[in-house]
């Protein structure tokens, strides 16, 4: 309840301050933020703001209790015709047509009884300043953003060059290791006709091997042991093994038990020699 | 420069718009709306109906330059008006001795007068006068003392503490307490404006 309290005394004090300002329309329009004083509050918000609100319609109420004014025969037409003698502030985008009268010209204007410092301020900027100084803002603004374009479309244009560039290597990576493997590939398809070629060879001794189970743990599968005449070495020709790409330790079956003959590596159609210390 | 029925059905920020955009019918149909408010607070402050006339002048012109400065979030058209207009009314006082001009002036009042604004709008301003004067007049003495110095007469809370004797808290409490009763009072009529 307390700060609740306070925060109300402070709407007050803010809508006071518009009584004290040098100029209340301005003090109005800035609302808090423009208004001085130790009152100013650390966390105004939107609900202060509307109280604020409530009590300067409360101030501007005070301006019925006086008793109303008859405006004097002609007043009526004596301010409109005022007006063209008065320039707007120039706030808004100029129109067509509208009158412009140059500063010096105001500061002189006899149809001014008012002596209104605040519209002539010394920082104020003749029109037509201010209209030159528009359009070269306006200049600058284009440039501006005709060069945040290009910066765009500059960017743009090297993201898509660096995407071609990766794409571009990928291939040649995927061409290079498809390459490899077809080389290899022509090895061991050299080497294994030149093997078949051997076991065609009249004179060969040749042992047919058949897969194992029945069925067939692996139903394609196939080798022959064979060896050449007078190398003295057996060598153990199998294809359609599966996996086809594995590696496979090669055993002989004795009598005395499994013996290891050998790895037989990867491939369709594999040439194993097998050692000669084995029988 | 007559006012076009449009502009007589037009709320009053809408015409202050319409001013913004160089509408002299728009500154003629709030002249009619609201002069005789302004006269009767300028009067009340500089003491003179001749210089009232010219404050209520001023700020009419003031209206004419500075309209599209108007928000109406912050404010209603009316007080925004009176505040001007009494700003407008207390830097005569200050600056310029009117006092001894109140006679010649009396005398300029009774050339004739011009009527404004419509029946209803009247009927409605007398309505909102008679309440705003009887809440005043409600008030303890103390407490509408210092918030018609600080209103009429342009009075900072320092200043009314200076020529009252009174201590600046004290000041100040009666003007918080005035003010609180006074809007929950008016409660009604701050409707209107908004």
């Amino acid at each position: 309840v307390t700060e609740s309290i306070d925060r109300e005394d402070q709407a007050i004090l803010a809508a006071l301050a518009a009584l004290e300002a040098e100029a209340p329309d301005e003090a109005l329009r800035e609302g808090w933020s423009g208004a001085p004083g130790p009152w100013k509050a650390p966390n105004w918000t939107e609900g202060d703001e509307t109280l604020r609100r409530l009590y300067v319609e409360t101030l501007g109420l005070l301006g019925y209790a006086g008793e109303p004014g008859v405006p004097r025969a002609g007043a009526r037409e004596r301010l409109l015709a005022a007006l063209g003698e008065r320039v707007r502030k120039v706030e808004e985008p100029e129109e067509p047509g509208a009158e412009v009268v140059p500063l010096a010209a105001r500061r002189t204007s006899a149809g001014d009884p008012s002596g209104d410092g605040d519209e002539q301020a010394a920082g104020e900027v003749p029109p037509r300043r201010r209209s030159w100084a528009g359009r070269l803002a306006a200049l600058a603004a284009a440039l501006l953003l005709g060069a945040a374009l290009a910066a765009v479309w500059l960017s743009l244009e090297l993201q898509g060059a660096r995407d071609a560039l990766t794409r571009l290597e990928a291939e040649r990576t995927d061409l290079a290791e498809r390459l490899s493997r077809q080389e290899a590939l022509i090895r061991r398809g050299g080497q294994i006709g030149e093997m078949i070629a051997a076991v065609a060879t009249p004179g060969v001794d040749v042992c047919p091997l058949h897969p194992m189970g029945d069925p067939p743990l692996v139903p394609g599968a196939y080798a022959v042991l064979y060896m050449p005449p007078g190398s003295g070495k057996w060598y153990l020709l199998a294809s359609n093994l599966e996996p086809a790409e594995g590696v496979y330790m090669v055993w002989l079956d004795t009598p005395g038990g499994a013996l290891p003959a050998g790895v037989l590596s990867a491939g369709t159609e594999s040439v194993l020699e097998l050692d000669p210390a084995r029988p | 420069v007559a006012t076009t029925p449009t502009l007589r059905a037009a709320g009053d920020a809408a015409l202050v718009r319409a001013v913004s955009q160089g509408s002299r019918e728009a500154v003629g149909e709030l002249y009619d709306r609201f002069a005789p408010m302004l006269l009767g607070l300028a009067r009340r402050v500089v003491q003179d109906p001749g210089d009232a006339e010219e404050v209520v002048q001023e700020a009419f012109l003031h209206l004419w330059s500075r309209a599209s400065g108007y928000d109406p979030a912050r404010s209603s058209v009316a007080t925004w008006l009176a505040l001007v207009t009494r700003s407008r009314a207390i830097d005569r006082v200050r600056n310029r001795n009117v006092v001894g001009r109140a006679h010649a002036a009396a005398q300029r009042e009774s050339e004739g007068a011009h009527a404004s604004g419509d029946g209803s709008a009247r009927v409605l301003d007398s309505e909102r006068r008679r309440r705003v004067r009887a809440e005043l007049a409600s008030l303890p003495e103390e407490q509408r003392r210092v918030l018609e110095l600080g209103f009429y007469s342009g009075l900072t809370q320092r200043e009314i503490a200076q020529r009252t004797g009174i201590p600046l808290g004290t000041v100040k409490t009666r003007t918080l307490l005035a003010m609180k009763k006074l809007r929950a009072a008016l409660r009604a009529e701050i409707r209107e404006l908004l």
